[in-house]
């Protein structure tokens, strides 16, 4: 069977240094936590991704991808948020989105209905109300 | 630093993880294989990175101190002779240090302090607790995906599966005014392993006629795999789980098979030996009153109906099966499918416990 050849795509960007372009490229390069690669690809992808990917995935399909890069994007706003906006963090940075899609199911999902008491989603609502004495009590098995 | 935590369940279809910063929690599901990497592959790795792309940023690929291996969808296929032979201590530790990595990887840090939670299979727990804990107190440091990453552990605890069910519980009972000193008995039919744990007035199980035998999923998956795959293809699992209707491999293209003649005689089969076993279990309980909490994913598969007739004759038993906690999953660690749902709930009654004993409480701050 004859091998194809596996094209590859390139992507080269330079910058003046002192730019603001030239020290983001220098903030990404430089940072120990960060791979150059993956931080770019990750950042376009939370962009471009669905765009990307119109017409070649079914709808149910395109629904998921759309929904996956839009946490992306809302994650990173928290991400921000605590950092630089400390005064508005305590929010989860999944507030507002709902579950991700089920793509298939043995049994019926629940999802939480009115009158239903609401589900604490933050370690500061779980420990509302609660008799911190009392719950180390109960905890203090292991 | 945000303190964080990390709680591990170690189970044997897949590392369950909860990861929370401080303020909310994420979930975490991979396969629990590890496979060594060669330093020969490991320095083609590094060249692959900076020649053309890929390299060790790529995939879940740990090295702490000399040693390297790759975790979860990048062991497999991979040769794991030398991690075939390790004690189990040694590759939970690695198991952990992975999902470590994978929340740095994912929160963008190179410096972590946090707690960790590990749930054990329970004969490991009996085994290889304090070994755990130990190793884990110990690692300052490792390098996943390419990435050094320092550690600051603060509180590590070890618990044996099933006990985050019963925290959970009994935060839900205290939350509601009930008795919180109830005795529950764990039922968890899981991927290797049906495990019967009691918990008597809540406090850990320390021996018979708690206990673990191979009657997970896995033995009804021997009889179904027979001519299509090995029983323990991850692909086949997950399509059983799934209820899917047929299956197929990536390592044999253009091939379906169906599912659905083949699950009938190897379900009776497999619930006879269960119910044998369940039944000699409960007889040789000496509690009259108790709380039979039922976990893992593959009771939400066909074991469930049979097993609601079962449990329900038992004299004394209250049968929860945990709806609010399953709810819980979805909502606070967003896990969509009914069956992750049922595999992350010890593993989220778990993260649960570890974040109101141990995360700083804002009257604290």
């Amino acid at each position: 069977m004859k091998l194809q050849k596996r094209e590859r795509v390139i992507l080269r960007l330079d910058a003046e240094e002192q730019s603001l372009d030239g020290q983001l490229l220098c903030y990404l390069k430089d940072d120990p936590a960060l791979s150059l690669r993956e931080a770019t690809l990750r950042a376009l992808k939370a962009f471009y991704l669905p765009w990307v990917l119109e017409g070649q995935q079914t709808e149910t399909e395109m629904r998921v991808i759309a929904k996956n890069t839009i946490e992306e994007l809302q994650y990173r706003a928290f991400q921000i948020r605590q950092r630089f906006l400390p005064e508005e963090t305590l929010v989860s940075p999944f507030m507002g989105l709902p579950a991700p899609e089920t793509v298939i199911s043995a049994t019926p999902v629940h999802s939480q209905s009115v009158g239903e008491p609401t589900i604490a989603t933050t370690i500061e609502e779980m420990q509302q109300g609660v008799d911190l004495v009392k719950l180390n009590q109960i905890l203090d098995d292991y | 630093m945000p303190n964080y935590q990390i709680y591990v369940d170690l189970g044997m279809s897949g590392t369950k993880v909860s990861l929370c910063d401080g303020v909310t929690f994420q979930s975490y599901l991979c396969p629990p294989r590890v496979a060594d990497l060669p330093p020969l592959e490991l320095q083609i790795l590094r060249d692959q990175g900076t020649g053309f792309g890929g390299g060790l940023e790529s995939g879940a690929y740990l090295q702490v101190g000399d040693a390297a291996y790759a975790l979860a969808e990048d062991a497999e296929g991979r040769s794991n002779k030398t991690t075939a032979m390790l004690r189990k201590s040694t590759l939970a530790h690695l198991r952990i240090l992975g999902a470590i990595g994978e929340m740095a990887h994912r929160f963008k840090v190179s410096r972590l302090k946090l707690d960790i939670g590990v749930a054990l299979p329970f004969d490991e727990y009996l085994a290889e607790q304090q070994e755990v804990t130990r190793r884990l107190s110990e690692t300052r440091s490792l390098v996943y995906r390419g990435q050094p990453i320092e550690l600051e552990p603060g509180v590590i605890k070890v618990l044996p599966e099933g006990a985050g069910l019963v925290q959970w519980r009994k935060l839900q009972a205290l939350h509601r005014g009930e008795p919180v000193d109830r005795t529950y008995v764990v039922v968890l039919v899981g991927y290797r392993d049906l495990t019967f744990l009691v918990f008597r007035q809540g406090k850990p199980p320390t021996g018979e006629p708690s206990g673990t035998v191979r009657l997970g999923y896995l033995e009804y998956l021997q009889s179904i795999a027979q001519g299509m795959c090995k029983p323990d293809n991850p692909y086949l699992f997950d399509a059983l789980l799934k209820g899917a209707e047929t299956v197929a491999f990536p390592d044999q293209p253009g091939k379906v098979f169906p599912l659905n003649g083949q699950t009938v005689k190897a379900e009776e089969f497999y619930w006879e030996q269960v119910r044998h076993h369940l039944s000699d279990k409960f007889a040789a309980l000496d509690i009259p009153q108790y709380e039979v909490l039922v976990g893992g994913g593959t009771v939400l598969s066909f074991l469930r109906p049979r097993l609601e007739v079962f449990l329900s004759q038992l004299p004394g038993a209250r049968v929860n099966w945990l709806p609010e906690l399953s709810r819980e999953v979805e909502t606070v660690l967003r896990v969509g499918a009914a069956a992750d749902q049922a595999r992350f709930a010890d593993c989220y009654g778990g993260a649960k416990w570890l974040a109101l004993k141990f995360a700083p409480s804002r009257e604290a701050a």
